[in-house]
C-alpha cells in the first residue's frame, strides 16, 4: 500500500511554475530518493508534502487520506516528521529539551513523564548524543545539529520521514554512521525519504530514485538504472 | 500533576525557587503591619504590585516571541468595562473586575486574529496602532463614557475591617491579584503550553513541523495576556475613582510593561515583577527626590542599559538561562 501519494502537484511562486505536474508514490517500509541539481524543486516538494507550501493544483495523500490543504502541525502529528536542508535545532534549548519538545508536542495529551524521559534518552542514544544531552543546541558542530534533526523528528514518533540533504557536509565515516542508522530504522518499519543532491546516501539506501529537473519528474527508477541514464546525466551535468 | 513531576526532572533548583518566591511574597504581606504608618511606602508598593502584575501579562505574550506596544489597549478597556459595569448595574468592584478583564480578553482575541499573520516589527506596529480604536470610542461615544469628561465616582474596593479605598484595602488588593497571576503563569509556562510558546518564539517553521499549532497558541496567548492586563486596567479604575480616555488609553501603560519586564528579565518567570518592584522603588525613593521633573528618565536608562549590557535583564544576571525554563 502507498503510504504517500503526490498526484499532479503544480505549484507557484509568483508566475513561475516551480514544481510542474510532478507524481510519485512511496511504498510503505520503503526508502525512496529525490535527487535532482540544484533549484530542481526537491525541498518545495517537501514543503508541499509538510503543509506549508500549498499546491496550485494536485493532491497529496497520506495513509489514504488527503492532506493537500491541512495545516503543518496536523499533517506533523498524523505521522509524517520532517527535518531541514540546514539544521534548525531550538538553539537556546539543550539536546535533550530539542528532542523533548518533538515528543511533547506531537501527542494528544501528556503522557507519563517517566515514559517521556525514558523515550527520550533512547532516541539520544540512538543517535549518538548522549553525551551532548545537556548542551545548548546552539553550540554543536554540524554533524551533530543534523543528528539531532533526525532526533527530534523520531521524538514525533512519524510513520514516514522526510529527510532534506541530512549529509551533505558530513565527513565519509559520519556518512558510514548515517547510513547504518537510517538501515537500522527502515529494518523497524520506517518509511524514509530523502534528499540527496551529491547521491551520498540515495545508492546505499534507496530502492527507488526519482529524478527532479527545473521542477519535472525526468526519471523514476532503481538507483542504478536511473544514474546511468543520459537524460539523468545531462541534468547533473547542464 | 504531570506538568509538576516533568518540570521536576528537568529542573532541580525548581523547589528552593519557589520557596524563595512564595516566602517573599509572604513578606510583603506582612509589611502592612509594620509599615502601616508610612501611607507612602505602601502606595509605591501597591504601584509597583500593579505594574508587576501589567508586565507578567506583557511578558507571556512576549514569552511567545510577539513584542506588544499595545497594551494599553487592554489595560484601558479593563478600566473602562469594569468601571461602566459597576456604575451601571451597581456592582461590587470585586464582581466589577472580572467584566473589566473579559473585555480586555475579547478585544485582545479580536487583534490576535485580526494579526495572525504579523510577526516582529508589522506586529509591534499594528497594536501600537491598535490602541486608538478603544481610545477614540471612549472620547467620542459620549452618552456612555461620558467622553473626555472621564468617569467619576467609581466605586472602591471594600475589605471587611479595613476602610473603603485606604491604601491599606488597595495595597492587598493589588498584591492579591498580583500572586495570583504569578501563579497562573508559572503554571502556564511550565505546562505544554508554555513549552510550546518557547519552541515557537525560536523557529515557528519546526515548531509547526513538530505538531505546535501555531495559531491556537498564539491566540490564547494573547487572549490570557489581555485578560490579566484588563483586570490591572479595572484595578486601577477602581483604586483612583476616576478614569478619562487619555488617562488609561496612554503609551506609558504600553511602554512601562515592556521596559520593566526586560529589566527584569523577560525569559525568566519572576523577571517581569522583580524589574516592577526594582524600578518603581528606584523612581520613587531615588530619581523622584533629585530630580522631581525629570525622573521618567529612569526607565530609559533602564531600557539602554537592559539592551547594551544584559539582554537577560536581570534576572539574567543572576544566573537564569537564557531560553530555558528559568525562574518558578
Amino acid at each position: 500500500m502507498a503510504l504517500l501519494e503526490v498526484d499532479k502537484i503544480t505549484t507557484y511562486r509568483g508566475s513561475q511554475k516551480v514544481l510542474d505536474s510532478v507524481s510519485f508514490s512511496v511504498e510503505e517500509k520503503k526508502i525512496v530518493g529525490i535527487i535532482g541539481p540544484n533549484g530542481a524543486g526537491k525541498t518545495t516538494i517537501f514543503d508541499a508534502i509538510s503543509g506549508f507550501f500549498k499546491p496550485g493544483k494536485g493532491r497529496i495523500s497520506f495513509e489514504r487520506i488527503e492532506i493537500t490543504h491541512f495545516p503543518p502541525h496536523r499533517i506533523a502529528k498524523m505521522g509524517l516528521g520532517r527535518t531541514f536542508q540546514i539544521p534548525r535545532p531550538f538553539k537556546e534549548q539543550t539536546v535533550f529539551e530539542n528532542v523533548l519538545l518533538g515528543h511533547l508536542m506531537s501527542r494528544p495529551r501528556l503522557m507519563d513523564p517517566d515514559d517521556v524521559i525514558t523515550e527520550t534518552n533512547i532516541i539520544l542514544e540512538k543517535l549518538e548524543l548522549s553525551s551532548k544531552k545537556e548542551t545548548l543546541a546552539g553550540e554543536l558542530t554540524l554533524s551533530e545539529q543534523r543528528r539531532l534533526e533526525i532526533a527530534r523528528a523520531l521524538a514525533t514518533n512519524p510513520k514516514l520521514l522526510l529527510l532534506d540533504e541530512v549529509a551533505a557536509g558530513l565527513s565519509p565515516a559520519a556518512i558510514d554512521r548515517l547510513v547504518n542508522l537510517l538501515k537500522q530504522l527502515n529494518s523497524q518499519g520506517m518509511t524514509i525519504v530523502i534528499i540527496d543532491h551529491f547521491l551520498n546516501l540515495t545508492i546505499q539506501l534507496a530502492s527507488n530514485v526519482i529524478v527532479l529537473d527545473n521542477g519535472r519528474k525526468i526519471a523514476e527508477g532503481r538507483p542504478d538504472e536511473v544514474l546511468n541514464m543520459r537524460i539523468v546525466r545531462d541534468a547533473y551535468l547542464g | 500533576m504531570k506538568v509538576i513531576t516533568l518540570t521536576l526532572h528537568l529542573h532541580q533548583r525548581f523547589f528552593p525557587k519557589v520557596l524563595t518566591v512564595t516566602g517573599f511574597i509572604l513578606l510583603l504581606f506582612l509589611v502592612p503591619l509594620l509599615a502601616i504608618q508610612s501611607s507612602f511606602l505602601l502606595q509605591v508598593l501597591s504601584t509597583s504590585f500593579l505594574y508587576a502584575a501589567l508586565s507578567l501579562s506583557w511578558n507571556l505574550l512576549a514569552y511567545s516571541g510577539h513584542i506588544s506596544l499595545g497594551h494599553a489597549a487592554f489595560f484601558g478597556l479593563g478600566a473602562y468595562g469594569s468601571a461602566l459595569f459597576a456604575l451601571n448595574f451597581d456592582t461590587d468592584p470585586f464582581t466589577s473586575i472580572w467584566a473589566g478583564g473579559l473585555a480586555g480578553a475579547l478585544l485582545a482575541a479580536f487583534s490576535g486574529i485580526l494579526f495572525a499573520r504579523l510577526r516582529g516589527a508589522y506586529f509591534a506596529l499594528a497594536t501600537l496602532a491598535l490602541v486608538e480604536i478603544p481610545k477614540m470610542i471612549a472620547d467620542n461615544w459620549v452618552s456612555l463614557t461620558r467622553g473626555s469628561l472621564g468617569l467619576l465616582n467609581i466605586p472602591p474596593f471594600k475589605l471587611p475591617l479595613i476602610n473603603a479605598n485606604s491604601n491599606l484595602t488597595i495595597y492587598l488588593v493589588n498584591l492579591s491579584s498580583l500572586t495570583i497571576l504569578l501563579l497562573v503563569v508559572a503554571l502556564i509556562l511550565n505546562s505544554r503550553w508554555g513549552w510550546a510558546l518557547r519552541a515557537l518564539r525560536q523557529d515557528e517553521k519546526v515548531s509547526m513541523t513538530i505538531g505546535i499549532n501555531s495559531n491556537f497558541y498564539t491566540l490564547i496567548t494573547i487572549s490570557v495576556s489581555g485578560f490579566g492586563a484588563g483586570i490591572c486596567g479595572a484595578i486601577f479604575a477602581h483604586s483612583i475613582g476616576i478614569i478619562e480616555p487619555g488617562m488609561v488609553f496612554s503609551l506609558h501603560y504600553s511602554a512601562l510593561p515592556m521596559v520593566m519586564a526586560l529589566f527584569g528579565g523577560r525569559f525568566s518567570v519572576i523577571g517581569p515583577v522583580v524589574g516592577s518592584l526594582v524600578l518603581t522603588l528606584l523612581d520613587q525613593f531615588v530619581f523622584q527626590p533629585i530630580f522631581p521633573a525629570g525622573h521618567q528618565i529612569l526607565y530609559g536608562l533602564a531600557i539602554m542599559i537592559t539592551i547594551l549590557f544584559m539582554p537577560g535583564g536581570l534576572m539574567g544576571l543572576l544566573g537564569a538561562r537564557k531560553h530555558g525554563i528559568t525562574g518558578s
